[in-house]
């Protein structure tokens, strides 16, 4: 899925990234652009977004959901 | 603080969803204003909101309202919302790409999953839903499906 999507022009996103390992699994794919999940960041309230967003130097954040370019990783 | 999965339902059953839709959405389109620079809010839209309400005017109207440009935000459906009018919802994600905000299928996977859908309608982003990974680790056959 993430192949094709990524070969019809799609931003890739994998959701629910819960553990160390799912995250690893995933680096290797380079068809994927982005994941989110627990593992990155849990709901918070808008103040907090605010913040972190401010605060992050690391990579901005895509969305309020906090999802991490994994690209930068894979790099 | 409430899970969506509970009040969503909730709300869509009372019919209050189309105005805390539009209450959300301007909402998150005036926290967008407050974050730095080159950053976006993704905001989740219902079917409900597609059927019951005109979603490109509402969208059209918040940006000019809040000053937020087009760019910076993101809708977010579900496979399902297309499943509900098919013809009007299509209609109106081209209208919405037309505005210039972006437009991401969410939850992909958990229904009807048709890859028709990735490339008949103006999707900018797809995400893969959760139940995928949650087998990820160790089950080759899904790792296949994931990477296909």
């Amino acid at each position: 899925m993430t192949r094709l999507s990524a070969q019809l022009g799609l931003h890739v996103v994998v959701e629910g990234v819960e553990t160390q390992e799912q995250l690893e699994l995933l680096t290797g794919d380079n068809s994927i652009d982005e994941v989110q999940g627990y593992l990155l960041g849990r709901p918070m309230p808008a103040s907090d977004i605010r913040q972190l967003l401010y605060s992050s130097c690391v990579a901005p954040a895509d969305t309020a959901s906090w999802s991490a370019p994994l690209r930068q990783d894979v790099a | 603080m409430v899970p969506a999965a509970e009040f969503i339902p909730v709300a869509e059953e009372m019919g209050l969803i189309v105005e805390i839709g539009k209450r959300v959405l301007n909402k998150a389109c005036m926290e967008c204003l407050k974050w730095p620079r080159g950053t976006s809010v993704a905001v989740n839209l219902s079917s409900m909101q597609f059927c019951r309400s005109d979603v490109p005017a509402l969208v059209r109207d918040v940006l000019a309202a809040t000053n937020l440009s087009a760019s910076r935000l993101e809708i977010e459906i579900t496979e399902s919302t297309l499943l509900q009018d098919t013809i009007k919802t299509g209609h109106d994600l081209y209208k919405l790409g037309r505005l210039g905000v972006r437009i991401s299928l969410d939850d992909f996977g958990t229904a009807y999953s048709s890859l028709s859908y990735l490339h008949s309608f103006p999707f900018n982003k797809v995400k893969i839903d959760q139940s995928f990974l949650r087998g990820l680790v160790g089950d080759k056959r899904t790792v296949t499906l994931l990477r296909a």
